[in-house]
Parts: structure tokens; sequence; C-alpha cells
């Protein structure tokens, strides 16, 4: 009953012309981001990271960046499903049948049932949030520095686990991250670390200048090696709704889907991609006629779509109650929240709740708004594709350039991108994953605070973690969790052998 | 995983040497009470000891792997960090506009080997729709160099 009520007084703060103009830009921006290849909602956030500071209100710059976040996962489906490309990671799943639906004619019937199975994952996973978020942070008030350490490696540990490849890989990334984040001035003693006398290093790295480095000019740099090119099925998709007999085959899918994605994007490292893979094998199993999959299931398509729209609405849980972000994207949100002032976590509720309220509000109210944008405006997101990466890409470096040079006026910014640029490119084709590296960037300096204070508190003894309950409960999970991970390397070790 | 990851484990293990010579010479402190050398310490046995085990899987894997990107496939983003290269050296002397759109240019003409009719066309709207967006919209300050 009160967080109805502090929702209802979000709704006031969302609802202002302002707040839903951003709103309505995030989520065209998000789904363009989407619709497009080659340029994920990560690497868009981080161009606009430096803008906002223009906008000034915390609360219009989150909505605008949350917009952009969810609005990509519904952009993502219409270049699966027409071009048999993912527009984002998340929708990789969805090319499978939903390109196959579009060879057979029912390109419409698939856009459809993505855009409705999205909005209904959607707004599930808000509804969660909603009742979730203000006890999940009452709970975390109880959290001291030891907690937060536990908690903290728990995330970066399950990010890593959850990335893509060899475990040991993850595990470098992280440390790689953890080490960046030292660079600049210890926040004890003052002394300068890994700077070299160099004035930009002594500040530190900045987060922008890294994510749009890494994820950003990285991505350009993969691109480049191919012309992308691909064959558009149809800019013609006729009738979007699905049909009641599409509806009769899809609906117990976006349920499961909706489920499946709200409780994996609960998890740091869950996320939308890993959500979307474990509806489609979820579908596939349950399924009387699995050998449909693959050929134009529409359950292929309602599941893995719903799943990942429930999980990047869920993903905002762990940011806004603890001050965790579970991946790329929301660490760009949550670096949104610091430049803005606000320190994400169980305090946020209580010293800005217009800042926590006022973003799930808008989170109602933007599920709204990309069904609307998606469903008879999916012809137009079509035409979109037309235009050619050879135009797009050299505007989205200077994007980036300008953007990074624009957070400290400075133009050294440009080259440190693109220097963290040529480290993402060279990491990609060595197949290692990013995303575990910022996260543990941007975790980095909160680890070192909370193990720092928490020596300190003990008298220098690590007693002090298994002393308290919740630490003592969250590192028995991390050390369940390495416990199955080995277990499970050594089972698939031994298949191979 | 074969020899190319052998070579990543080694530099890892040269990394974690040099992190962790780094964080001693920063003070590691006690347990008591951490030095500003604590982490960066703790961080380089970390590297070393997850380098030795990437490099003793790689050497359990006999397979050899070629290169991962032959000469021609590192030649267009090594172009297109030659024009970003550029553009960070210019833009304090020739300012946003010159600056932007020549990179354009550059990268319209070498990298794309696009018609000159839209290599024009695109390099002047956008070096003006960003213009536009940037210092109008948005109201950030771009240098406009010694030519303007």
């Amino acid at each position: 009953m009160e967080a109805f009520q502090f929702l209802l007084q979000g709704f006031g703060l969302a609802l202002s012309p302002v707040n839903v103009l951003f709103g309505f830009i995030g989520a065209v921006l998000g789904t363009m981001v989407g619709v497009l290849p080659g340029l994920g909602p990560a690497a868009t956030i981080s161009l606009l990271l430096p803008l906002t500071y223009t906008i000034g209100s915390p609360l219009t710059a989150i909505i605008m960046l949350a917009g952009i976040y969810y609005g990509a996962m519904y952009g993502g489906s219409t270049t699966s499903i027409l071009l048999n490309i993912p527009g984002e990671a998340a929708s990789v799943v969805t090319c499978i049948d939903g390109y196959q639906m579009a060879k057979n004619g029912r390109a419409g019937a698939a856009l459809g049932i993505a855009a409705i199975g999205s909005f209904i994952a959607g707004t599930a996973g808000v509804i969660g949030l909603t009742f979730l978020a203000y006890p999940l942070s009452n709970f975390a008030l109880k959290f001291g520095p030891p907690e937060y350490f536990a908690l903290t490696l728990l995330g970066l540990l399950l990010a890593t686990f959850l990335s893509s490849g060899p475990v040991i890989k993850g595990l470098l990334m992280v440390v790689t991250g953890l080490w960046l984040g030292c660079v600049g001035i210890d926040p004890v003693s003052g002394k300068f670390r890994f700077a070299y006398g160099i004035l930009q290093l002594q500040d530190g790295l900045d987060f922008v200048t890294l994510a749009m480095g890494l994820f950003g000019v990285a991505e350009i740099f993969v691109n480049l090696e191919i012309k992308l090119t691909a064959e558009l099925v149809t800019t013609r998709v006729g009738r979007i709704w699905p049909t009641l007999a599409d509806w009769a085959e899809s609906r117990w899918a976006v349920a499961r889907g909706s489920v499946i994605g709200f409780f994996v994007g609960l998890l740091p490292g869950g996320g939308a991609l890993v959500g979307s893979l474990l509806s489609y094998a979820v579908e596939k199993k349950v399924a009387r006629e699995p050998h449909r999959f693959g050929r134009g299931a529409i359950e292929g398509v309602a599941g893995p779509e719903s799943a990942n729209n429930g999980a990047a609405s869920a993903s905002f849980i762990p940011l806004l109650t603890l001050g965790i972000p579970g991946n790329p994207s929301i660490a760009m949100i949550f670096a949104a929240l610091l430049i803005q002032g606000v320190q994400p976590g169980p305090f946020l509720v209580v010293e800005h709740p217009d800042v926590f309220w006022g973003v799930i509000a808008s989170m109602y109210i933007g599920n709204i708004i990309l069904l609307v944008l998606n469903l008879p405006l999916v012809g137009l997101w079509a035409q979109l594709l037309k235009v050619p990466y050879s135009i797009l890409a050299p505007i989205v470096v200077l994007v980036c350039a300008i953007g990074v040079f624009s957070v400290k006026n400075d133009p050294a910014e440009i080259l440190i991108m693109l220097i963290f640029g040529l480290i993402g490119y060279i990491l990609r084709k060595l197949q290692f994953d990013t995303g575990p590296m910022l996260l543990a960037f941007i975790l980095g300096p909160m680890i070192e605070r909370s193990l720092r204070q928490s020596l300190i508190l003990s008298g220098g003894s690590f007693s002090i973690f298994a002393q308290r309950p919740i630490s003592a409960m969250l590192l028995a999970v991390v050390a369940g969790v390495i416990l199955l991970q080995t277990v499970v390397a050594t089972r698939r070790r031994e298949k191979k052998a | 995983m074969g020899r190319r990851d052998g070579i990543v484990a080694l530099f890892f293990l040269l990394l974690g040497g040099y992190v962790l010579q780094a964080g001693w010479a920063l003070d590691v402190g006690t347990l008591q009470k951490p030095g500003p050398g604590f982490q960066p310490f703790s961080l380089g046995l970390l590297f070393i000891i997850l380098a030795v085990g990437y490099l003793v899987l790689a050497l359990r894997d006999r397979s050899t792997t070629g290169s991962p990107w032959p000469l021609k496939l590192w030649t267009r983003p090594l172009m297109a960090s030659a024009g970003i290269l550029f553009y960070w050296s210019c833009l304090p002397w020739f300012g946003f506009p010159a600056t932007t759109f020549i990179f354009l240019l550059y990268w319209m003409w070498i990298l794309e080997r696009e018609s000159w009719r839209r290599i024009v066309l695109v390099s002047v709207s956008a070096t003006a729709g960003l213009y536009v967006v940037f210092t109008l919209v948005l109201r950030i300050r771009l240098p406009m160099g010694t030519l303007f």
C-alpha cells in the first residue's frame, strides 16, 4: 500500500511535460539504436552521458537514459526479424525464428508479437520493481562495509561467470578493471597511483572515456573489418496485429519469458541476453512440437523478446536499491546518477525519493510509449535500415570524440578514448568480454573502500566477514558459485575428453 | 585455447609483476591500516595467479590457432585510428568545423570509397548538423581554432 502511494507521487513527477518529452526522446533514440545494427544501448548511453550535464535534473536525465536502455530491447527485434542481424545483443535469439517467420510472409505477426510480448514483460517487470524495490532498500540499510564488500564481490563473480567465454578470461578482465580503477589519487592517503606525472591520469580515468572507447569505438573497429551488408527481407510488413491463433500459440511463452527475464535480470551479469537465451531453451523444451523451432515458431520470438524486456526492467532493482549495476548499460546509468550527484543504493529512496519513484513511474509510461512507437511505426523503422553504415560510422565516432572532449574540455580525452578503443578491439579479437572490465572499473573504488574500512573496523582480521550474518551468507553464496562453476567446467572437460 | 593464449597469458603475467611491484613501492601498509599500495599489490598477485592458470590451460591445449586477424582486416581499423589521431591533434588548432569536415572527407573518401557527390553532401550536412546539435542545442563550448 505504501509503495502504491509513493508510486502515485512518482507519476506526478514523471508526467510533467519535460519528463514525458525526455522519456519520449529516450524511447525513440533507444528504438533507433536497437533497430540499427552496430550501435548498442551501452554505447549510446555512454555517448549521451556528457549531455546529462546540460539537462540539469537527475530525474529527467535518468528517465531519458532508461528509455534508451529498454527502448533498445524493443527495437532490436526489428533487424533480427527483417534482416537476420541482431540490432543489439539480446535480440540475437530472435533471429532464429523471427527471420524464418519473415521469409514465410509473417514478418508482421513476428514484429507484432515481439512488441506486445515486450510490453507485457516490461510492465510486469516494472510492477515487480515497484513492490520489491522499497523493502529491498530497507533491508540494504543494514549493510555496512563488510556486506558491501561481499555483495560487490558476488556481483563481479556472477557477471564473470555469466559472460561469454572461459571464466579465467572473465576474471582477468575483472582484475584489469579493478586495476584501472586504481589510477589516480588514493582517496585515503592522497598519493598518486599509476599516474606517471600525467595530468589527465592524476585525475583518474574517466568512466565516459573508457566506456566510449571500449564499447563505442571498439565496436566501430570490429564492424569496419567487413562491409556490413545484408538482404532486407521486406520493408512492407503488412498486418502487425497478431491473430487470435498467434496469440493462443504464444501467450504462455510471453508469460514464461516475463518471469524468466525478471529473475535473470535481478542477477548481476544476468541481463537481457542471458534471459532471452534461457527463455528460448525453455520454450523449445516445453513445446509439443520442438521440431518447429528454427523454422518460424512464434514462441521462439515471443518468449525471448519478453524475457529481454523483463530482464531490462528487473536490472534496475539492484542498481536503485543496492547501488550495484549488473551489466554495462546499467553501469552507464549508474555513472549518470553519480554525475548528477545522486548516489544509487539503499539511501536513494530516502535522500532522493523523487528520482527513485519518478524513474519507476516513468518506466510504466515508457513501456506504453514504446508499444505505440513499435506497432504502427514499424514500417518507418524498417526504412532506417537503408541508412548506409558508411555514413553512420564516422558520425558515431565524431559524437564519441566530442562527447569525451566535453567531459573535461580537454582534447587529450579523445586520445585516451582511441587508446581504449584499440584495447577493446584487440580484446574482442582475442575473445575477451570487456563487459566485466567495465563493471569492475565502476565497482573497484567501492570494493577497495569497503575492504579497507572492514579491515580497519576489525583491527586487521578477516573474520569480520564471517562474524556478520549477511556478509557471511553472501560469501557462502560466493563459495557456492565458485564450486558450481568448477564442477560444471570439470564435467565439460571430461565430456570433451 | 592454444599458442596465442600462451602469449596473452605471458603478457598478463608480466603486467601482474609490474602491478605487484608498483603496489609494494606505494606502501602496502598493514592489515590493521591498509595503505595506498594494498589494492594494487593484491591485484598484482591475482593477475599472476590467473595468468599462471591461463598459461597452464594454454599449454595443455596443443591446437595451433591462426592469427586472429590477417593484415587485410587490420587495415581499415588502423586507417580509422589515423583519422581519430588527426582529429585529436588538429581540433585545438583548426577548430571544430574544419577538423570535422576534413575528418568526414577522409573517412568517406579513403575508408569507404564513396562517390564524390555523397562525400561532399554528407561531410557538409553532418558537420553543420553536429555543430547545431552540440553548440546550439546542447550548448557545449567547442574550439573554433585559429582559422575562425
